[in-house]
């Protein structure tokens, strides 16, 4: 009996955990295949994100004077200003802050918004904001990848009347701000345009120093889109002093990073556009009037190595400010072997160690490499600079060896056997300041190069 | 009996609950999440491309269309018009004309991509490619920002660039004839960037391209004696050495013959074609 007994209290403990199971999954199968479910805002999400969308297009479109937007780079570091209408069926008109051309001339291209992981502005053809990104770009930027931008955004948050995005490949930070009627103005009504043209016929503006009014602080503004920077300078006891930033044309007239300089943060500049007058705005507020030089009012020789770190002579045949013998020998001297090209010349100057690295762009075919050359140099007070070969260089590669033969007409037929003198040069249409060598032995073997 | 039950019980749940009774409520007009909105470029290429050929033109960047290690830059609108004018002109007009619609039209990629700049391999930033083709439905056009219709060169470029991706698309159902890679075995993979002109000249390869692999000097091959013609291909042969000039020749023959026989071409007429198309 008792065995007995315990036998069926073992089946009915089986069974009655078979019902328990059994019971669970019907329970499952209930809840899980319920049909009713409640909506918030009675929407379902993609009625909700299409109106978010809607609404947001609605947004962009209804600014009456459009939009104004900066991009900051990441490869080239800088700040670009844009301003921006955007219309009906996908259409948008756009103008840049590069250059006289894309100032002037609106650009009509394509956009859409679109929910993909987050809501996305894609500008989906080319427009002035794919100069950034293009690899190949007539205005610089690092080969493959331009000033480091993007073409597709991501809107991460909306405050006021300012969206912030994020791009997509690059984490490029784009900002599009409500433009007022003043903005518009400074964008279409030649505002930009009108400061521009200043700062090119001024090359050479100052402010009083503020404790000794004698003194005075150099301001350079460098329009040129992949060198743009505003920098304040002075010389003392022959030692050169500056501070810089990025910056961007922006209403009223130029906006940058702040900059500290003797006592004042500078944070832009307001251009008055009637009286044709430039001034410095610092953090406080206060306005302080820009004068204009009409000579350097620092030797070239004082910058290089600490200013400017490097000197680069472009990729071109002829260039504004080369000597004809500097043109000949480099059309020689680009006979290499290979299927190398001879591109871009760098040289990097190092004021301490006084000596400068020639770094020489070599392509073949789409694969970019590179051939070194280092020098020892001395300068007169006067600014006579004397090259010779660095026996202790040692190249990072074997480039340099590959190339020297073909570039004895460049390199030790002039360059470390002449002197040179370094001075500014203005490009006769772009009014880019540059820096020109020029040798003393063989005036005609000049050539100039951007400052950097 | 007891699983009979069992089972009977539970198809009974499972049925009654998943009882659907109302139709699925989905209005898909309410669920706009991309606001493409088509222009008159979106309408004359659904006119002249999508109807006719059944061929769709992507030209609203996307960077989805490419691989996520691969990048490149969006087309400018207004060279949409004057590429795909050219496309029809020296590609599909041709191959119509010559092969017929019941050749041509399986076979056509359903889908052309165009960018702006080159296509660039994000690993080492790159320029890679002018053009490419996937999985034999998509093709690809890069650096249209600079095509210029007027310019000679460039359009020889941009078709030698289509009707090379289009062997591709004809070697993917009738492979390169056995041998074609035993007439100059010098195949080098991606090493091909850093070989000159004139090695490939010597060892007989049409291009430094053709140089990586057998598909690809195919299709060189294909496309050299198709876009440049035979006139170009009868002076390079002359210009290289008598055994390069006998590999070209060899080669030659057996791009005619693969068309003869593999699809019933006369690759000399659709030569013809093509060359007085542009």
């Amino acid at each position: 009996m008792v065995a007995d007994h315990g036998f069926i209290t073992i089946n009915n403990y089986i069974l009655m955990k078979k019902i328990v199971i059994m019971s669970f999954f019907a329970l499952f199968f209930l809840q899980a295949c319920k049909k009713d479910q409640t909506l918030i805002d009675n929407e379902k999400p993609e009625e909700r994100a299409g109106k978010e969308l809607q609404k947001l297009s609605n947004e962009l479109i209804q600014s009456t004077n459009g939009w104004v937007a900066h991009v900051y780079t990441s490869e080239v570091k800088g700040d670009y200003s844009f301003y921006i209408n955007f219309k009906e069926n996908n259409v948008l008109t756009i103008r840049s802050d590069f250059d006289d051309n894309s100032f002037n001339t609106e650009q009509t291209s394509t956009y859409r918004l679109k929910k993909v992981m987050a809501t996305t502005l894609i500008f989906d053809t080319d427009n002035y904001l794919d100069v950034l990104i293009d690899p190949n770009s007539n205005k610089g930027g690092k080969p493959g990848l331009g000033f480091g931008s993007d073409t597709e955004f991501e809107i991460k948050e909306q405050v006021g009347d300012t969206l912030k995005l994020t791009g997509k490949r690059r984490l490029t930070r784009l900002s599009l701000v409500k433009a007022t009627a003043a903005d518009k103005n400074f964008y279409t009504k030649s505002g930009i345009d009108g400061l521009s043209n200043y700062l090119k016929a001024n090359p050479y503006l100052y402010i009083p120093d503020e404790k000794d009014a004698n003194k005075k602080v150099q301001i350079l503004i460098n329009t040129d889109a992949v060198n743009r920077k505003v920098s304040f300078s002075t010389v003392e006891d022959n030692i050169f002093v500056s501070a810089e930033q990025f910056f961007a044309f922006s209403t009223p007239g130029i906006s940058n990073l702040p900059v500290v300089y003797a006592g004042r943060t500078f944070v832009g500049f307001e251009w008055d556009k009637t009286n044709q007058k430039l001034f410095a705005i610092t953090s406080k507020g206060d306005k302080v009037e820009v004068l204009v030089s009409t000579t350097p009012l620092t030797p070239l020789h004082l910058l290089i190595g600490t200013k400017y770190k490097s000197l680069t002579v472009p990729n071109q045949t002829t260039y504004p400010g080369w000597g004809t013998d500097f043109v000949t020998r480099r059309a020689t001297a680009a006979k290499l072997p290979y299927s190398l090209k001879l591109e871009t010349l760098k040289f990097d100057f190092n004021n301490d160690t006084k000596k400068v690295v020639l770094t020489v762009g070599i392509p073949q075919g789409t694969r970019q490499f590179y051939a070194y050359f280092g020098y020892d140099y001395t300068k007169t007070s006067l600014g006579v600079y004397k090259f010779t070969k660095d026996p202790s260089y040692v190249s990072p590669n074997g480039n340099g060896a590959i190339i020297e033969s073909a570039m004895v007409p460049l390199l030790t037929e002039r360059l470390t056997a002449d002197t040179f003198t370094l001075d500014y040069f203005a490009h006769p249409t772009t009014k880019v300041i540059l820096g020109q060598f020029k040798s003393v032995e063989n005036p005609d073997f000049t050539f100039t190069g951007s400052l950097q | 009996m007891k699983k009979i039950f069992l089972c009977a019980w539970i198809l009974g749940v499972i049925l009654i609950s998943c009882k659907k009774e109302k139709a699925l409520n989905v209005d898909l007009s309410k669920s706009i999440l991309d606001g493409y909105k088509g222009n008159d470029t979106d309408e004359w290429l659904r006119l002249n491309f999508l109807n006719v050929y059944n061929i769709e033109v992507l030209y609203r960047f996307d960077s989805f269309q490419l691989a996520v290690d691969r990048y490149s830059t969006p087309v400018r609108e207004d060279k949409v018009k004057p590429v795909m004018e050219l496309v029809r002109k020296g590609f599909i007009n041709p191959y119509i004309d010559v092969a017929g619609k019941n050749f041509f039209m399986p076979r056509v990629p359903k889908e052309f991509g165009l960018f702006g700049g080159a296509l660039y391999r994000a690993i080492d930033n790159t320029a890679e490619a002018a053009g490419n083709a996937d999985a034999g439905r998509q093709i690809n056009l890069f650096v249209l920002n600079d095509f210029d219709p007027n310019n000679k060169a460039a359009v020889i470029q941009m078709m030698h660039v289509i009707h090379h991706e289009f062997t591709h698309i004809l070697n993917q159902t009738i492979p390169v004839p056995e041998g074609y890679d035993a007439i100059s075995n010098n195949y080098i993979g991606d090493s091909w960037v850093r070989e000159s002109q004139a090695n490939a000249d010597n060892m007989g390869f049409i291009s430094r391209y053709s140089r990586k692999s057998k598909m690809e000097d195919f299709a060189e091959m294909v496309s050299f004696l198709l876009v440049e013609g035979q006139t170009a291909f009868d002076s390079k042969v002359k210009s290289v050495s008598a055994d390069a000039g006998v590999k070209l020749r060899k080669k030659e023959q057996m791009v005619v013959d693969y068309f003869q026989i593999s699809y019933g071409i006369d690759f000399r007429v659709l030569q013809d074609a093509v060359k007085k198309s542009i």
